[in-house]
């Protein structure tokens, strides 16, 4: 006991400690790299998504009420609301873009000869920090119009 | 009295057995997941340059030629030259027809990733992971008449 005591203190572990961090820190890098990379990739899924349903809802809404009244000139064509909402919504629909990203939500805004389509879904990420509850959206822009050449 | 314990040595023993045991496995495990990262990330850009390059193309022969060389660029832009890939492409109302107005076009890319450090004695493609894209772009529904295909 008494040698025990005065034993000068002992280092053996010290290193088992830092290389145990050493791994923590670099098992982190690992999560938030694929993480990082997950959420891009969903982003770009969605920004093709995005300028994909603006095109066919660009389309769309260009055989409406407001082409037939104003005619057709080298101007890009004015957009029927309406028919360009229900464009993206059946463009979203045919492309299975619902399946693909659970939780999707579209928001459509037409404002004259330009249908802009703006999709978000909740971001899909495959590695978690435990007890770490990482939760968002992410969002992508699409921007269309029809020019008659 | 007795000489105390020398703990000289001992932070290097435990920097081996655990670095062997803890790091080594991670930094490979790091190193597999930037090889399999870079293969989705090329296979993405190979898929929208693909899709691009066949909406481009007068005709579907000539997109799907434009569209094979399209990927490839890709994938040997990303440094994935070497690696089997597959470029499938299909479209839909009219399989057979892709280039007439309101169709919506499909490329899917699948390509396989060898994993770094394999010995080439396992034979090629032992340890490989797959990795695809796929893109959809939809034809404009106003294609100039008498265009071919």
């Amino acid at each position: 006991m008494n040698r025990l005591r005065r034993r000068p203190r002992d280092e053996r572990g010290a290193t088992t400690v830092l290389v145990i961090g050493f791994a923590g820190v670099l098992l982190a890098l690992v999560v938030a790299v694929v993480d990082g990379s997950a959420a891009y990739r969903q982003r770009q899924s969605l920004t093709t998504l995005a300028e994909g349903a603006a095109l066919w809802a660009a389309d769309a809404g260009a055989q409406g009420r407001e082409v037939y009244l104003r005619g057709v000139t080298d101007a890009p064509l004015e957009q029927t609301a309406s028919a360009a909402r229900a464009g993206v919504a059946q463009y979203l629909r045919a492309t299975g873009a619902v399946a693909d990203h659970p939780g999707l939500a579209s928001q459509v805004r037409v404002s004259g000869d330009r249908v802009e389509v703006r999709l978000s879904a909740p971001a899909d990420l495959p590695l978690t920090f435990p007890g770490l509850d990482v939760t968002g959206r992410v969002a992508a822009t699409g921007v269309a119009l029809v020019r008659p050449e | 009295m007795p000489r105390p314990r020398d703990d000289r040595g001992t932070a290097v023993v435990e920097f081996v057995w655990l670095g062997l045991l803890l790091l080594v496995p991670l930094v490979y495990l790091a190193a597999t997941l930037m090889r399999v990262q870079a293969g989705a990330f090329a296979a993405d850009t190979a898929a929208r340059a693909a899709g691009r390059a066949y909406a481009l193309a007068p005709d579907d022969a000539s997109g799907e030629r434009a569209a094979r060389a399209a990927a490839a660029q890709a994938l040997r832009d990303q440094g994935l030259a070497e690696v089997p890939v597959r470029v499938a492409i299909s479209c839909t109302p009219d399989p057979g027809q892709c280039h007439q107005g309101a169709s919506v076009i499909t490329v899917r890319i699948e390509a396989e990733v060898d994993l770094p450090l394999v010995p080439v004695l396992l034979g090629d493609g032992a340890a490989a992971v797959a990795v695809s894209s796929r893109h959809t772009v939809p034809i404009g529904r106003y294609v100039a008449v008498g265009s071919p295909g």
